[in-house]
């Protein structure tokens, strides 16, 4: 809103009557008042930075003090303007002017000079074909500063290869410098325990593997989604059955249609790395998913051009795609990195320069 | 403010004049079309409000819960060859968990023992018979005794096959179809149950023991005048025809009512009633299938009208030429009917054991030989209940949904026999003979079959109810139950019965009874509102979740992803239709130690 209207609007509180004047009223009933007649703005510049302002002042004059109002303004235009700048605020004096009244029906005398006629066309009513559009605005606005509702409801997404597949963790053995094979003979040995330990020792019971899944297998840009937490207790082999992951039962991406309203029927990818949490000697070891054949550590090379190795990949189907048929299936992408259909290979991850 | 120097004209140029003759004139309007929504927008949003609209608006229901199996396991099945062998269900045999489970089968798929469904109450069937009357014509009495309380007062109590319903100081209509009896009319109940005990099915009267009789029929009625009670002004019915509810031919399942003719020969005689009216009739001669108390459904003119009874013979002239006297009720008489509940869910549901601390303490059936099966599962649905453009029976807002624990027939691993539904008052006598419908056909060396499997088309019997279109309660009088025996043995005795549904509350109707006048425009109005005979309607609001009205009518479940959380620790009673021996909880010999206090 402009200054000059919000004005109009504080003004208009002052008119009596109950009716509105087509004119600023000052209550007079009949009469309409013209409190300035002539103004002079002086614009300037302005002093101080940062803000702006400009001084305005009304100087009166008529025909018997014209030649002053002329001298007037030559003293403004020589002294005062500059000055102004220096020195602000103004120092000159202005003179309070009379109401001018003009009863309503009378011409307007052009020889009295009244310069400014604003005429307010205010009408004031509701527009009626608009206001379900304005209710609707309103309420598409409303909404957009509200969180939609995001369906957190996790399920149990079942593996596809009943009854489960299997993940096997390979340690890197530090005296024949190889992995551990596919059948995991050395097993927990790699790591470091010793047979009497296994399943005895709280050393190694309290040791535990953890899966990480992610949402890309991009290290710069992925998110964690979930963890699963694997006990090595009652275990001879770093060998599991993996029969299921919780994840959300209404994904939006299952439920993404093309223009004409089709299920696209998207599955959604995640990568899973692990990491070993050795209780005895109290590191982390690290797995990522190069292929089997991949018996020693591979020099850092290889792994920048292998970024697949990264991470194993799972796929969790579409609950509505026609072979899950309504139930709810993950499995694994066979073929990357160590993966097969019902296998997941781990192994350590040993930098080599 | 504008930015306007404006000088005199001869400051312009030399020869003008100092009169200025322009005249500006500035047109303002401040029009604002937002202006009376500033209030709507500038408002500011409670997350407690967004919350409770955005709960009032779901109509998505999950269901998860406890599924508690308590039975009796001390069935008998005698044995071949080798003698008396006793066998006993152990608790694998009640087992709820899905099959599959090996390699070979792949993913469970099927469930096994048990299905758990969800339900609703979608539908009426009035006709239907219970017992040998249909639903309709109210409760049965299934006996008349007379009690002599205080010396010699001989005073008449009635027993029901199904609750009754009354309370104390209730009048009930008593009649019969079968004869004239001398019992028809108002009796004010004094008594529920006998001897200081509650029974739901015994009440004692006011009124005073005559004579043994059978076949009544009995009616809760509400408000009733002393008119009708004396059966004061009444009227007479000339001829009664079978017609469909607007007095037509297109089927027989209503009676119109005669009461005068402009011709042949002229009687003079309105029928005055209204639609919603109820009228009681006691014919005076052998007519007697038009006793009773009957709903005015239509009103076709002044001589003729429409009532709730179907007779049963198909389009024809039931009584003519007769004066049966009829009374326009003042009171209103309960309707009697049975709830048919449609399946909404498919299998779509898990079940897992729970874990130990979740069990029953009762000790395992294997173990013992005291026949108690006790365990513990879990079950969520998968599926989501979306209860969106679904109606209830009443054609109203949907007040409530029903867990069904469906008992699966077949050899996993005992040979349990067809699965058969019937009446609880039934339960122990109920057999093939009496069932009202199959739930799950035996198979051999298999689960039995699931009949009712097609979600939003199968339907169950589910309960008889009362309503009172006065009072807008629906009370349940009795419920269904299914029963099951041994196949190769499919006796009583070692029959078992389940109460499969429960129900749940997912909004509460208010305990205040709404009214629009019939002269008054009322938008909104339910669509189980009734109409009353002067034109009013009248229904009871649904409370909106979380309002609790009077500290205890109202529903508040968890609403959290958009659904609501529906927690249920559901017990399926396992019960055995005749109790053969005695119940042992524990061994008699086993000796318990004293706990010694100091």
């Amino acid at each position: 809103m402009s200054l000059y209207r919000f004005k109009i609007r504080n003004d208009f509180r002052s008119i009596t009557g109950g009716t509105v004047q087509p004119m600023y009223n000052s209550g007079t009933t009949g009469n309409q008042k013209f409190d300035s007649y002539l103004k002079v703005v002086y614009p300037m510049n302005n002093p101080f930075p940062f803000v702006k302002r400009k001084y305005t002042t009304t100087l009166p004059f008529t025909t018997d003090n014209f030649g002053d109002f002329q001298n007037k303004r030559k003293e403004i235009k020589d002294n005062i303007i500059p000055s102004f700048i220096a020195v602000p605020p103004p120092t000159f004096t202005t003179i309070a002017l009379d109401d001018a009244l003009i009863s309503s029906g009378n011409t307007i005398n052009a020889n009295n000079n009244y310069k400014n006629i604003t005429i307010p066309i205010n009408t004031n009513f509701n527009v009626v074909d608009y206001s379900e559009d304005i209710d609707g605005f309103v309420d598409r606005e409303t909404k957009k500063s509200i969180n939609k509702i995001i369906d957190g409801e996790k399920i149990k997404y079942r593996s596809e290869v009943y009854p489960n597949i299997n993940i096997k963790f390979r340690f890197y053995d530090k005296d024949t410098n190889t992995y551990d094979d596919t059948s995991l003979t050395k097993g927990y040995l790699s790591a470091g325990f010793e047979e009497d330990e296994i399943n005895i020792k709280n050393n190694f019971k309290k040791s535990f593997f953890r899966l990480y899944f992610f949402d890309s297998n991009d290290s710069r840009r992925q998110n964690l989604l979930l963890t699963e937490d694997i006990d090595t207790f009652d275990s001879f082999k770093p060998e599991f059955k993996l029969d299921r992951i919780f994840w959300f039962k209404n994904d939006e991406l299952f439920l993404e249609t093309d223009d004409n309203g089709n299920n696209l029927l998207l599955n959604r990818k995640v990568y899973m790395e692990a990491k070993f949490f050795n209780a005895k000697t109290g590191r982390v070891n690290r797995f990522i998913n190069p292929p089997t054949t991949v018996v020693i550590p591979p020099k850092i090379n290889i792994l920048s051009n292998n970024n697949s190795w990264r991470s194993s990949e799972l796929t969790i189907i579409n609950p509505y795609t026609l072979t899950s048929n309504g139930n709810y299936l993950f499995s694994v992408e066979p073929g990357i990195g160590a993966n097969t259909i019902n296998t997941i290979t781990l192994t350590e991850y040993i930098l080599k320069s | 403010m504008e930015r306007i120097k404006q000088l005199i004209g001869s400051a312009r140029y030399k020869l003008a004049t100092d009169l200025d003759f322009n005249y500006k004139i500035n047109l303002a309007g401040n029009l604002s079309p937002l202006k009376s929504n500033l209030n709507t927008i500038i408002s500011t949003i409670s997350q407690e409000q967004v919350f409770l609209d955005e709960r009032l608006k779901s109509t998505k229901y999950r269901f998860l819960g406890r599924l508690n199996i308590v039975t009796d396991n001390s069935v008998i099945i005698t044995g071949n060859t080798s003698g008396q062998i006793w066998t006993r269900p152990n608790n694998k045999d009640w087992d709820p968990l899905f099959d599959g489970g090996s390699v070979s089968n792949g993913q469970p798929k099927s469930p096994n023992n048990w299905v758990i469904q969800l339900l609703y109450p979608n539908k009426i069937d009035k006709y239907k018979k219970i017992e040998n009357y249909s639903a309709y014509f109210g409760v049965s009495i299934k006996k008349i005794e007379s009690t002599n309380i205080s010396g010699t007062k001989s005073q008449l109590i009635i027993n029901t096959l199904q609750k009754n319903g009354l309370s104390g100081g209730d009048f009930c209509y008593i009649y019969s179809r079968d004869q004239n009896s001398t019992y028809t009319g108002f009796h004010q109940v004094e008594f529920l149950g006998e001897n200081g005990e509650f029974l739901d099915n015994k009440v004692r009267l006011k009124t005073k023991y005559k004579t043994n009789e059978s076949n009544l029929l009995m009616k809760r009625v509400a408000n009733v005048s002393d008119d009708d009670i004396n059966f004061n002004n009444t009227k007479e019915i000339i001829k009664t025809t079978t017609s469909d509810i607007t007095g037509g031919t297109s089927n027989a399942n209503y009676l119109k009512i005669n009461t005068g003719n402009l011709s042949p020969s002229f009687v003079k005689k309105t029928h005055k009633t209204r639609e919603g009216d109820y009228i009681d009739i006691r014919v005076n001669d052998s007519n007697t299938q038009l006793n009773g108390l009957h709903r005015v459904e239509h009103i076709i003119d002044r001589y003729n009208f429409v009532i709730d009874l179907k007779i049963g013979i198909v389009s024809g002239i039931i009584t003519d030429n007769l004066t049966i006297p009829f009374r326009i009720m003042n009171g209103t008489p309960s309707d009697y009917y049975i709830r048919k509940f449609k399946l909404l869910s498919s299998n779509d549901y898990e079940v897992n054991k729970a874990s130990n601390f979740g069990s029953s303490i009762y000790p395992d059936t294997v173990k013992n030989s005291l026949g108690v099966a006790n365990d513990t599962w879990l079950f969520t649905f998968l599926e989501d209940i979306n209860i969106k453009d679904l109606y209830s029976h009443r054609g109203g807002e949907l007040t409530e949904l029903y867990i069904g624990t469906i008992k699966r027939a077949g050899q996993n691993t005992f040979n349990w026999s067809d699965v058969t539904s019937h009446w609880d008052f039934q339960s122990e006598y109920a057999d093939i003979s009496n069932s009202l419908e199959l739930i799950s056909k035996n198979k051999t060396n298999t689960v039995g079959s699931i009949e009712k499997k097609l979600a939003k088309i199968s339907e169950y019997y589910g309960d008889f109810v009362e309503y009172n279109r006065r009072e807008l309660v629906e009370k349940v009088l009795s419920k269904t139950i299914h029963r099951f025996t041994l196949q190769d043995s499919a006796t009583i005795e070692n029959g078992y019965y389940i109460d499969p549904f429960q129900q749940i509350y997912i909004r509460k109707f208010s305990n205040i009874i709404e009214v629009a006048d019939s002269d008054e425009s009322v938008v909104g109005i339910p669509g189980d509102a009734e109409k009353r005979p002067n034109g009013d309607e009248i229904w009871r609001d649904v409370l909106e979740p979380g309002y609790i009205e009077d500290g205890n009518n109202g529903v508040d479940y968890p609403f959290l992803n958009g659904a609501n959380y529906i927690y249920t620790n559901k017990h399926i009673f396992i019960r055995r239709q005749r109790i053969l021996e005695n119940i042992i909880l524990f061994d008699k010999q086993q000796t318990v130690t004293p706990i010694i206090v100091c």
